[in-house]
């Protein structure tokens, strides 16, 4: 037995893992800043949109005057931004993604199907003059990762059992509309015996079931968040693999301590434990771990177009998500040895999609959504905020008279249609709407066609507040 | 359909009916909302503001013999300087005319030169009033979340501004201005970018002046001289940075400025007062290694430092942003090292 097994039996292979990368973390960060960002968000909330235009508008920051509020651009402190994703072994897709807001008509770029990674460096002049003294230069290296939001929906698996998943499980499928829909799925469950020696063909004729059913409830109808296993709707590299034949058991033998070898029972709960072990730890301990700062987005209006039940669905989800991360005050030597998140921006992305006026009741309605997460986040002393912001601006201010009254609209392309439509798109509640409001016509925001995004001359009119997320997210480092 | 009264229903417009909104944003953005939500409330917050100012003036009360005393004595002066021009001007007509002509030419233009004088001096103060009132309204309106109450603010502003050479980037700021910005992000925005240059300018002036009075009192040998020193150094700085904010500077001006600078420096904020403390004690560690009067040349910059900072927030009708408020830090910084 060599020395390097001898010490992995000895300390465990997690922590031996965590100390190999942190070391490598420290060597590079001893000199210059590092900072990781890491932007959660369900699936179609924004996320690759937002890393998109984020870093186009970072490397452009040297040349266009597009982030006012962001200081050290406005000061001119920016030298240059280079882009290092290339050194990563699953770069972002950048160009890609520009070219489709750039080309003409431009397109929203793809939903993500896999994990990529941004690498910049940001060369700047230090603002104190204390630092000028030392050094004219300081760089600071940011990374980004974008991944599928589906993907996001397994972090809770990380703290429950399969015992634990199933009533977590068992209570979903009671609330409608999850109950109507999952009808036929849930009695065709409650026929089979678990305890009896497992049938690897019923197993997967039940799971492909399942995971039919995933998808009719995330679908733009139900429009539902809480979907587990999220390698089941969004498999990437393990489609067909027997790990992803997975489903939670809805009414469990009473009995789990005399589950014999070999049962359909046992057979799940092996399955549970390896898709937890070697996907979800590894996706957790490779690339989620480690974050310094954090940005939450939230599709608000989302939550507002299709009531309640998706409004709780999100609640929970992402309630569920954000307590797999690390908070605490990272200080220096933390930061470099085991960094901590100490800062949350909540973020409802498509601000660009109600008018400028309710922007602050579109911060009052996420501050609904995230009030559990919030609560739970401030308990460790972390810094957070709200803010309404669109990365890319889809929509053009205008105002029409109607009844003899001016109100303030929203032009754009419809994005169904392709028609250039004018909208008021109805006033953002700062309270939980009543029952009666969600199914009446009180609210009605369009998905818009994103404008065209320049490939160079950036304006701060492209885009709302990304200056302010990213002052308020990094602005204390430069 | 009570329901009514309590939200705006959606409604599709069709888009030819558009009022065009892009050519109005590009003078005044939001210009629309003005009329719908705010004109009521804006006119009241101006009233509380202006009785506020007056209060305390009418608070101070003069003994009437006081104000007869000053009066005549004024009067009686003047007569006396008065009679006695007279009689100059009469002496040199006797002479000879030409000295005569001499003495009332030079009369006439000291007349008119002090008119002027006193004209500049009140319109200094007017303005000085002036941005007062702005500085207050621009503080309540920072980091409200509201829309459309910034719109009169940036009027009198851009009335304010009229004819002086901030003009040009103060409507380059305004034009600027996002149609998504709250009121709050409408004050930093314009705070910010339409007084860069003048801010940048203040600065230097501020550092360049402390620095100077710095090292003049650490190099001059009476503790006397070294009160004319800290006043005259300060005094000219204090009409750089009025000059610098378009302000005019007259004497008055000036004079009414030092004493308000004054006045904040005394009853500085907590904040300031440990910058302060902590500038003290980087200052006394080096003291105590070089010299009692490099020590005091440090405390004379440092308090010049502080007064140009004031000025500066005086003038500016705009709140500045918290972080420009610990230049004091880099100044002293830079005092120490010169002095060293």
């Amino acid at each position: 037995m060599g020395l390097g097994s001898k010490l992995k039996n000895l300390i465990g292979e997690e922590l031996l893992d965590d100390i190999q990368h942190q070391l490598k973390e420290v060597a590079t960060q001893g000199l210059d800043k590092h900072l990781k960002i890491a932007v959660t968000g369900l699936s179609r909330s924004g996320k690759t949109v937002f890393i998109t235009s984020l870093v186009h508008h970072l490397l452009e920051a040297g040349q266009s005057r597009s982030l006012p509020f962001f200081d050290v651009a406005s000061e001119q402190r920016i030298i240059s931004v280079k882009n290092l994703s290339s050194s990563s072994n699953s770069p972002f897709p950048l160009e890609q993604s520009i070219q489709a807001l750039g080309q003409e008509p431009p397109s929203w770029p793809e939903s993500t199907t896999g994990l990529s990674e941004v690498k910049l460096a940001i060369k700047y002049k230090p603002a104190s003059r204390l630092k000028r003294l030392v050094n004219d230069t300081a760089t600071l290296y940011l990374d980004i990762i974008d991944y599928p939001g589906e993907w996001l929906l397994d972090l809770p698996l990380l703290h429950l059992n399969f015992e634990q998943w199933c009533n977590k499980q068992q209570k979903l499928f009671l609330l409608e509309p999850r109950a109507t829909l999952a009808k036929n799925w849930v009695t065709a469950q409650n026929t089979i015996d678990w305890c009896a020696p497992a049938d690897k063909q019923l197993l997967s004729v039940l799971s492909d079931e399942y995971t039919k059913l995933l998808h009719l409830l995330r679908n733009n109808e139900n429009a539902l968040s809480m979907i587990q296993p999220g390698r089941c709707v969004l498999p990437g590299d393990l489609a067909s693999s027997p790990l992803l034949q997975l489903f939670p058991v809805l009414h469990p033998p009473s009995d789990l301590e005399s589950i014999p070898e070999g049962s359909m029972y046992q057979l799940l709960e092996q399955r549970y434990e390896a898709y937890r072990e070697e996907i979800v730890k590894r996706f957790y301990r490779e690339h989620f771990s480690r974050f310094d700062r954090q940005v939450v987005l939230v599709d608000c209006l989302k939550a507002l177009n299709h009531g309640k039940p998706c409004f709780d669905d999100m609640k929970l989800a992402l309630t569920d998500i954000l307590q797999s991360f690390n908070y605490g005050s990272s200080g220096f030597l933390r930061r470099l040895f085991s960094p901590r998140i100490d800062k949350v921006l909540f973020a409802s992305s498509k601000a660009d999609h109600v008018t400028s006026n309710q922007h602050h009741n579109l911060d009052k309605f996420l501050e609904l959504i995230i009030q559990d997460a919030q609560r739970e986040i401030r308990f460790e002393g972390i810094d957070t905020r709200c803010m309404a912001l669109a990365s890319i601006r889809s929509t053009e201010a205008a105002e029409a008279v109607l009844d003899g009254q001016t109100i303030s609209c929203l032009k754009g392309i419809n994005k169904q249609t392709g028609e250039t439509i004018a909208l008021f798109p109805g006033e953002v509640p700062t309270e939980l709407p009543t029952e009666l409001d969600w199914n009446s016509s009180r609210f009605r925001f369009l998905d818009f066609a994103p404008q065209k995004l320049p490939q160079t001359d950036l304006k701060p009119a492209h885009h709302i507040r990304l200056d302010q997320a990213l002052e308020y997210l990094t602005g204390d480092i430069f | 359909m009570s329901k009514r009264t309590e939200w705006k229903e959606p409604v599709l417009i069709d888009p030819d009916k558009l009022q065009s909104h892009t050519d109005k944003e590009q003078e005044t953005p939001k210009a629309q909302e003005i009329p719908l939500q705010s004109v009521s409330v804006v006119t009241e917050d101006n009233n509380d503001t202006l009785q506020t100012d007056k209060q305390p003036r009418t608070d101070k009360k003069r003994s009437r013999w006081t104000t007869v005393f000053t009066a005549s004595i004024i009067l009686l002066l003047s007569a006396g300087v008065i009679g006695e021009i007279y009689r100059l001007i009469n002496w040199g007509f006797v002479i000879h005319p030409a000295l005569g002509i001499t003495f009332s030419a030079l009369t006439g233009v000291t007349i008119i030169s002090g008119l002027f004088w006193i004209w500049q001096g009140l319109k200094g103060l007017r303005q000085l009033k002036k941005t007062e009132e702005l500085h207050t309204q621009a503080e309540a309106l920072r980091g409200q979340k509201t829309h459309g109450q910034a719109q009169p603010l940036l009027k009198k502003l851009d009335a304010y501004y009229e004819n002086t050479p901030i003009n040009k980037s103060f409507k380059e700021a305004v034009r600027q201005v996002d149609s998504a910005y709250n009121d709050g992000e409408i004050i930093s925005y314009i705070s910010q970018h339409a007084l860069q240059e003048q801010d940048e300018a203040a600065h230097q002036c501020v550092h360049r002046y402390s620095v100077q009075s710095g090292i003049m009192v650490a190099l001059s040998p009476y503790a006397t001289f070294d009160m004319w020193l800290v006043g005259w150094r300060n005094l000219k700085m204090l009409r750089e940075i009025t000059n610098i904010y378009g302000i005019s500077a007259g004497a008055t001006t000036q004079w009414s400025l030092l004493k308000k600078v004054l006045h904040n420096i005394a009853f500085a904020g907590l904040s300031e007062m440990t910058i302060h403390a902590s500038s003290h004690i980087l200052g006394s560690s080096l003291t105590s290694t070089i010299s009692a009067r490099a020590g005091q040349g440090i405390g004379a910059g440092l308090f010049t430092a502080r007064s140009g900072l004031q000025a500066i927030k005086l003038c500016r009708p705009l709140p500045q942003e918290p972080s420009e408020q610990l230049q004091l830090a880099s100044v002293t910084q830079s005092i120490l090292r010169n002095i060293k």
